[in-house]
């Protein structure tokens, strides 16, 4: 393990130089929020953020991403792939984690070009978290409140300083282009930092709770359950939970043309799958007709297809579905009440 | 392929909507080289009463005998009919009208005024598919520019127009916006249909409704947010009305929310 | 062509021969304007592609043609939407995209041998043609072939200048019936299972089903109560697929993407997805 330390003093200066040769997305204040933003101004850069409005995937997998431009006289259509240079800085664990499990998706079998291309292009920074970092997070239950993968640096808060996990050679290159602003980590300083895993970290309360065991199972045993109905009256099908989801990834895919109809673009946008269109056919045929059953499929996909396809949930526990929903549906309280607790 | 003739027409509204076609100032030359425009009065000397319409473009509502005659005129000569701005689509907010005794909303309006020609005798607001048959609707107040110019193209490549059946939330939190009711605000965009890009919500201002319910809105479950939001029935009704009260779920949204609470009162017992 | 670098860019083809099925059914014959693409593609009965038409929209379509017979896939399109009533307009010579192969097609090799039962309802047709040709194309090497047609009304057979050839195939049997029929139809009338006790079905059939969503139930309590056992039966589901390739989540039922995990399943696992059938 490498690790070196920088004082939170340098931190402006390490983002001013990123500035210069890459597109740095950092956390920002938004109207009392957090929201990931590109940076231009490392002052304004709030690394003591609880949370984002929206998780960093946007900038791996945009609302809306152009996927080829066309031409309508019979020509093939030719695709358009962004390769802009990002820095994803003071990403908490569970949103590394909500990466990659994105990764997984959209690499597999037939692996999206949109999405590698960017994700080949970013650097990530992570922030290290030592307890919860606010009333909805549960990451203690997900196995996502520590992450040891998935990031280039890891940055870990000890009192005036950040000691830094450099995990990546992408990672160590950028800190070597800045070494000046960090120092070498004294045995006393390693000794500090696993005191505090052990203390802070390990000793954390997290009030929030999801128990995951045989998640499964239980899905597959409560498909009947009347806690869909009950919660499924609820949903406004807004798709907040979705969007805000670090791991939601439905899309739906739409042309454009211009005034002239002769040339155009296809793009795909963020969709999600309590929407009433979602299983609709041309035809008119609903698969999905009534809210409890859309709501329960999110779930299953989420938390069954995914573990029976990759062994964990595509869900981090960071909370932002529960703060996000307007009709205050919360997937703790729905499995709480799956499992009759 | 001769250009497609279109008749842009306004009845009983601002003329607002008419005017978003005239702010369309980059792409209008472009638009009126796509297409035909035989007819619009607000932005014409000339017009053409005679010629049978491609597509006709209608805003305003009907609100007199004279008007439904005309409405119906335009209709028979019209291949496809589009109805934009909440007017034309809903009634507008001159569909207030429909709770109250007509003379009396005219008194509260004009006062004593003596008023000649039709509207000496006006009719409470009707959308117009109340009077013809209505191909597409964009709603909003006004019209979405950028929505109707997607329409026209839609119809220009022989597509059908395509309105997503998603609340404005979708837009509203793709923008990345903190949502009202985080805030301690009521907003109607979780019942209402998205297409204008959360523009209200995204500037400050929680949305209003004004693009009218989106489809199967979870009208009890707002009601009951906006009644924790501190709420009386009269301010809830107030907001679901204001714009689209020509839609049913607005019109009638806390008895909507009372049938709900009243069917699911009993397994609520049994509980 | 089966393993692009970019799997969302579609290869550009044109429609070679269009023949009228229905009021609202054509079979679009296609072959890939690139020569390479024209002779490498190859596919398995069952599966399908995406189909575009720039500018209109993209949409799935299981693949009607045999890949026994190369230079040019058929599909039969029902102008039910958008993008189908543009592609029924258009003509010979006009040039669409088109990407895939897609998803698990019918299990040609399990069936190699023994007798199959194939039921097929409505446009169910589309992609059990490709399956009952590539059995024709290689009759010796499976069993005792049973084709069940089941249509609407006499207007709406698929493919029925082909059943002769059906018919007549050595070893077949082809039983058709429409669920109302009219002064001029003289076949079996009623939906599809009433062809069931006009014909013994061995237990150690295969099945294959493909139909319309209400279909299966019935046809599966049909084929149980002839004691064939779950695992044998495949059944086509159809969802609302979009990217093919298992990313968009449109056809996921229950955990398991039609695209990529169907969208042949096998009954058992049909089953197990609870929402399927």
């Amino acid at each position: 393990m490498i690790l070196a330390k920088i004082s939170k003093g340098n931190i402006p200066e390490f983002l001013k130089r990123l500035m210069a040769s890459y597109e740095v997305v950092a956390p920002v204040e938004k109207e009392g929020k957090f929201a990931f933003s590109p940076v231009s101004d490392p002052a304004k850069v709030r690394l003591d953020y609880d949370t984002t409005i929206l998780p960093p995937k946007q900038f791996l997998y945009p609302p809306e991403e152009k996927l080829m431009e066309f031409k309508r006289d019979g020509s093939a259509g030719k695709e358009t792939i962004d390769t802009t240079k990002r820095v994803l800085f003071g990403l908490h664990p569970c949103d590394i984690w909500g990466i990659q499990i994105l990764d997984w998706v959209f690499d597999g079998k037939f692996p999206d070009p949109y999405y590698r291309a960017r994700k080949d292009n970013t650097l990530i920074v992570g922030l290290n978290c030592t307890s919860p970092r606010n009333e909805y997070c549960f990451c203690q239950s997900m196995g996502t409140y520590t992450v040891d993968k998935g990031y280039d640096i890891m940055l870990m808060e000890e009192g005036d300083n950040y000691m830094v996990h450099i995990k990546t050679d992408a990672g160590n290159q950028v800190i070597r282009k800045s070494s000046d602003l960090f120092t070498e980590v004294s045995a006393e300083d390693t000794n500090i930092l696993s005191k505090d895993l052990v203390d802070k970290k390990m000793k954390a309360k997290f009030k929030r709770k999801l128990d995951t065991r045989n998640i499964s199972e239980l899905l597959d045993f409560t498909y009947g359950s009347p806690v869909w109905k009950e919660f499924g009256d609820r949903c406004l099908s807004c798709g907040a939970c979705s969007y805000v989801c670090p791991d939601c990834y439905c899309f739906n895919v739409k042309d454009k043309l211009d005034l002239s109809l002769q040339n155009g673009e296809r793009a795909r946008t963020w969709d999600c799958c309590l929407y009433i269109d979602f299983a609709r056919c041309a035809g008119g045929h609903n698969f999905r007709k009534d809210k409890a059953t859309r709501l329960k499929m999110r779930f299953f996909h989420k938390e069954k297809s995914f573990v029976d396809d990759y062994g964990r949930p595509a869900c981090v526990g960071c909370g932002r579905c529960i703060k996000a929903c307007p009709a205050k549906i919360d997937l703790t309280e729905i499995f709480a009440k799956l499992r009759g607790v | 392929m001769a250009k497609p003739k279109v008749g842009i027409y306004g009845f009983t509204g601002c003329a607002g909507c008419q005017l978003e076609i005239l702010n369309l100032e980059d792409i209008l030359l472009d638009i009126v080289g796509a297409i035909d425009i035989v007819n619009f009065r607000m932005a014409k000397s000339q017009n053409d009463d005679v010629t049978q319409l491609d597509v006709a473009v209608i805003e305003g509502s009907i609100v007199t005998k004279e008007q439904e005659e005309e409405i119906k005129k335009i209709r028979d000569k019209t291949k496809i009919m589009i109805a934009v701005g909440d007017c034309a689509c809903f009634g507008g907010v001159q569909k207030l009208t429909q709770f109250q005794n007509l003379e009396e909303a005219k008194k509260l309006v004009y006062g004593d005024v003596q008023m000649k020609h039709a509207i000496a005798s006006p009719l409470h607001s009707r959308a117009i598919d109340e009077v013809v048959k209505v191909d597409a609707k964009l709603p909003c107040c006004p019209m979405v520019k950028e929505e109707f110019v997607e329409a026209l193209k839609c119809l220009l490549a022989g597509k059908k127009i395509d309105i997503k059946p998603h609340a404005v939330c979708e837009e509203c939190r793709k923008n990345g916006n903190v949502c009202f009711f985080e805030k301690g605000h009521v907003c109607m965009g979780t019942v209402t249909l998205a297409g204008c890009g959360s523009l209200c919500p995204s500037n400050g201002y929680p949305c209003e409704g004004c693009r009218g319910p989106v489809e199967e809105a979870n009208i009890p479950e707002q009601v009951q947010r906006m009644r924790e939001n501190g709420l009386s029935d009269e301010d809830i009704n107030r907001k679901f009305r204001k714009f689209t009260s020509g839609a049913k779920e607005f019109a009638n949204a806390l008895e909507i929310a009372k049938n709900a609470q009243a069917t699911n009162a009993p397994q609520e017992a049994k509980k | 062509m089966n393993a692009p670098a970019n799997p969302y860019m579609p290869q550009m083809a044109k429609i070679t021969k269009i023949r009228e099925q229905t009021s609202d059914t054509k079979a679009f014959e296609f072959q890939f304007v690139d020569p390479k693409v024209k002779e490498t593609f190859t596919y398995e009965p069952g599966q399908f592609v995406e189909l575009s038409v720039f500018g209109i929209g993209e949409a799935p379509f299981g693949i009607s043609s045999t890949p026994t017979r190369k230079g040019f896939i058929e599909l039969g399109i029902r102008n039910v939407g958008n993008l189908t009533n543009f592609i029924h307009q258009m003509k010979v010579g006009d040039t669409v995209g088109i990407r895939g192969p897609y998803g698990k097609g019918f299990p040609v090799e399990t069936l190699k041998g023994k007798d199959v039962l194939i039921v097929a309802g409505g446009t169910g047709m589309f992609p059990t043609r490709s399956l009952i040709n590539y059995i024709m194309d290689k009759r010796k090497d499976f069993g005792h072939v049973k084709i069940l047609c089941g249509f609407r009304s006499p207007q709406e057979l698929l493919f029925k200048d082909e059943f002769d050839t059906w018919k007549n195939a050595p070893n077949t049997e082809f039983l058709l019936s429409v669920d109302k029929g009219d002064e001029t139809w003289k076949g079996n009338t009623g939906v599809i299972t009433t062809l069931f006790p006009k014909t013994t079905v061995s237990p150690e059939s295969y099945a294959v089903i493909v139909g319309p969503p209400v279909m299966y139930r019935f046809v599966v309590k049909e084929l149980l109560a002839r004691n064939i056992q779950k695992h044998r039966i495949y059944v086509s589901l159809e969802r609302k697929m979009q990217c093919g390739i298992g990313k968009c989540s449109h056809c996921v039922i229950g955990y398991k993407y039609t695209c990529i995990h169907g969208p042949v399943f096998n009954y058992w696992d049909a089953l197990d997805l609870q929402e399927a059938i």
